[in-house]
């Protein structure tokens, strides 16, 4: 058994999931994990896969493009476990930035992030109307403090002319979910 | 991920509808302070207080940081501070409020409440001394806040406690005249009060609560305005779509207050009580019960339809509460306090709300005479009569009412009072058919409890 990690762009259209998922049966794959999403017009799919026999990468990839359409972008590499992981004691934050769309925001907040080794694990980001929404969902070792990192955020935002705050997931989860323990 | 649009529509509560934690309150009973010594007992008062509460300005800063939701006010109630006072001396009660004063500077806290004695068929000696150091303590110290239950359904009402408070209130607002009366805005009287209320200046911790216990009051008149207007401009909802918006809406609310409240209380290592889910205005401007009306479509608070549309949100808040929490308590609904509510003291001042519509309102929402300026010059028995109505409402309904009345030394009506920050300001009220209840009031004696069947 050997597997690969693949991720396909396209102009987003019907068949597409369709059409990857013929070439890998014809493999004899199966298809172990998958995330998708439209955004602005264009389809994103990351898949892991496992396929009997190993096949290389480019062929891997040609052969997608061959049953599915020679308008998508394939990448596939073989799959080797993340060596990085989080910590099981990390909790998890939502930093939500707001403000006048300009370059160079996702980059300010991504580094002062980084540098605390800080890891984003989910990400949104939209322009309307000349304004920006960043919403980022990320892992924060028990370590850390978070006040100052809080304080980074806002000054970050400040000097880039937005506002930026980050708060513990939980008070989304209470507010907007009927779920056992959403509020502990 | 959570949904972008639910992280995006909490963000803006938090950041521009004002929904905040309006109070996280520690309950303390202090009868275990008791000691043959007045010295004594109000060491171990102060020591039991600056002990259980070293830390809660601080757990609730952390918490309010973690989460980025303002958690206004941190106080304190206690048992009712008359238990103490049984079979001492006169001197004691100025002593014990002096020290509740003190102990509550000491961690940090502004208002302490639990001055408090339950009259609502006799008083006992402690009691009587309680009452009668009112004037004083209010007058001397600036943290204590004080309630008084003179009725119960179960008991009916004890008029002559009625009578004695009239006089007590006047006593009050002389002693605090230099303050516009203001000691008379730390005293409420009361029927059937509940024994969890977070907010000031009635609470106090019950019997059978506990010996330390964490209440929270939340609040959001400003964002359940921002969820009925943002109803209206997408179409036009019937009374009915805007009693469901107001109760999703109280959902959230109160989901903030009990996620907040429990971390608070794990975190000082206390059981979590209550939390109180009412619209509790203050005077900034969108914070408001008066503008809700508004949006609901009463143009003129005070006028017809008030009634209605008060009764439609307070009961669609108890929903909304009810179904985010399985600790909801307090008193959980809509306050209508005047000097606090930038809209309801602009309809008294233009004359849209006056007394009489003010006490219809109470019988449909939580507390009642909240937070109203009457003339200085109002009698003692006039004050105890609009008292005895607003316990009427809540003793035959089987409800909670309240009085908070402010007869302001030297003030007439029409006259403006600032008393500033969460306190507000507002006109004075005018009191029709003044002195009419005298006979009433002299009279004394037990109103007995009403008939539970029968209740036409």
């Amino acid at each position: 058994m050997l597997r690969y990690i693949m991720s396909i762009t396209a102009q987003d259209r019907p068949g597409i999931i369709a059409g990857i998922s013929e070439a890998l049966l014809h493999l004899s794959g199966n298809i172990e994990a998958a995330s998708q999403t439209v955004h602005q017009g264009y389809f994103a799919m990351i898949i892991l896969c496992s396929l009997p026999e190993p096949v290389p990468a480019e062929e891997l990839a040609g052969r997608i493009r061959q049953t599915a359409g020679q308008d998508l972008h394939v990448y596939v590499t073989p799959y080797e476990p993340n060596t990085f992981q989080t910590d099981p004691a990390a909790q998890t934050f939502i930093v939500t930035a707001v403000g006048p769309d300009r370059p160079g925001i996702l980059h300010a907040l991504s580094a002062c992030l980084a540098q605390r080794q800080v890891n984003i694990t989910d990400h949104y980001a939209r322009v309307e109307n000349g304004d920006f929404v960043v919403i980022c969902q990320v892992s924060v070792p028990p370590c850390l403090d978070i006040f100052s990192l809080q304080a980074d955020l806002e000054a970050t935002g400040k000097k880039l002319g937005f506002s930026a705050q980050m708060q513990h997931e939980n008070i989304f989860v209470a507010i907007n979910e009927l779920r056992f323990g959403a509020v502990r | 991920m959570l949904r972008t649009e639910e992280i995006l529509s909490t963000i803006r509560m938090l950041q521009t509808e004002h929904l905040d934690v309006r109070t996280v309150t520690m309950g303390i009973d202090l009868n275990d302070c008791a000691a043959g010594d007045d010295k004594l007992l109000c060491r171990k008062v102060a020591e039991k207080i600056t002990t259980r509460a070293a830390r809660l300005v601080e757990v609730c800063q952390m918490v309010s940081n973690k989460y980025k939701i303002p958690i206004v006010n941190k106080r304190l109630a206690v048992s009712p501070v008359s238990l103490l006072l049984e079979g001492r001396g006169a001197a004691a009660a100025l002593d014990i409020a002096r020290t509740l004063d003190d102990s509550a500077a000491r961690v940090g806290i502004d208002l302490i409440g639990g001055f408090t004695a339950l009259v609502e068929r006799g008083q006992t000696p402690g009691q009587k001394l309680l009452i009668q150091s009112l004037s004083q303590v209010l007058s001397q110290t600036a943290r204590v806040c004080s309630s008084i239950n003179v009725a119960t359904t179960k008991t009916g009402i004890n008029m002559n406690a009625v009578r004695d408070m009239g006089y007590v209130i006047k006593d009050i607002a002389q002693a605090t005249s230099s303050q516009n009366s203001f000691g008379c805005a730390k005293l409420v009287v009361f029927a059937n009060i509940p024994p969890d209320n977070p907010f000031m200046a009635g609470a106090y911790l019950g019997a059978g609560q506990g010996d330390c216990v964490l209440n929270i009051g939340v609040s959001g008149p400003g964002v359940v305005m921002s969820a009925l207007q943002r109803a209206r401009r997408l179409g036009n909802p019937t009374l009915g779509e805007l009693a469901e918006q107001i109760k999703l809406t109280a959902f959230r609310v109160t989901r903030v207050g009990e996620l907040i409240g429990r971390e608070v209380a794990d975190a000082l290592d206390i059981p979590f009580g209550i939390v109180d889910l009412s619209l509790a205005p203050t005077p900034q401007v969108g914070d408001s019960v008066g503008e809700i009306l508004n949006v609901l479509g009463i143009s003129a608070i005070g006028g017809p339809g008030s009634t209605a549309a008060l009764a439609m949100l307070n009961d669609a808040v108890k929903k909304g509460g009810l179904f985010a929490s399985s600790s909801v308590g307090g008193l959980s609904g809509a306050f209508i306090p005047v000097l606090e509510d930038a809209a309801l003291a602009d309809a008294v001042r233009q004359g849209h709300l006056c007394l009489e519509k003010l006490e219809a309102m109470s019988s449909v929402c939580s507390v009642g005479l909240d937070m109203l300026l009457i003339p200085g010059d109002t009698d003692a028995a006039t004050i105890s009569a609009i008292i005895a109505d607003e316990m009427a409402i809540g003793v035959i309904n089987n409800k909670t009412t309240a009085a908070r009345l402010i007869p302001a030394v030297g003030k007439k009506p029409g006259d403006m009072v600032e008393f500033g920050g969460l306190f507000g300001g507002g006109p004075v009220m005018p009191v029709r058919n003044i002195g009419s209840a005298a006979r009433f009031i002299a009279s004394g004696g037990q109103i007995p409890a009403p008939i539970r069947s029968l209740n036409n």
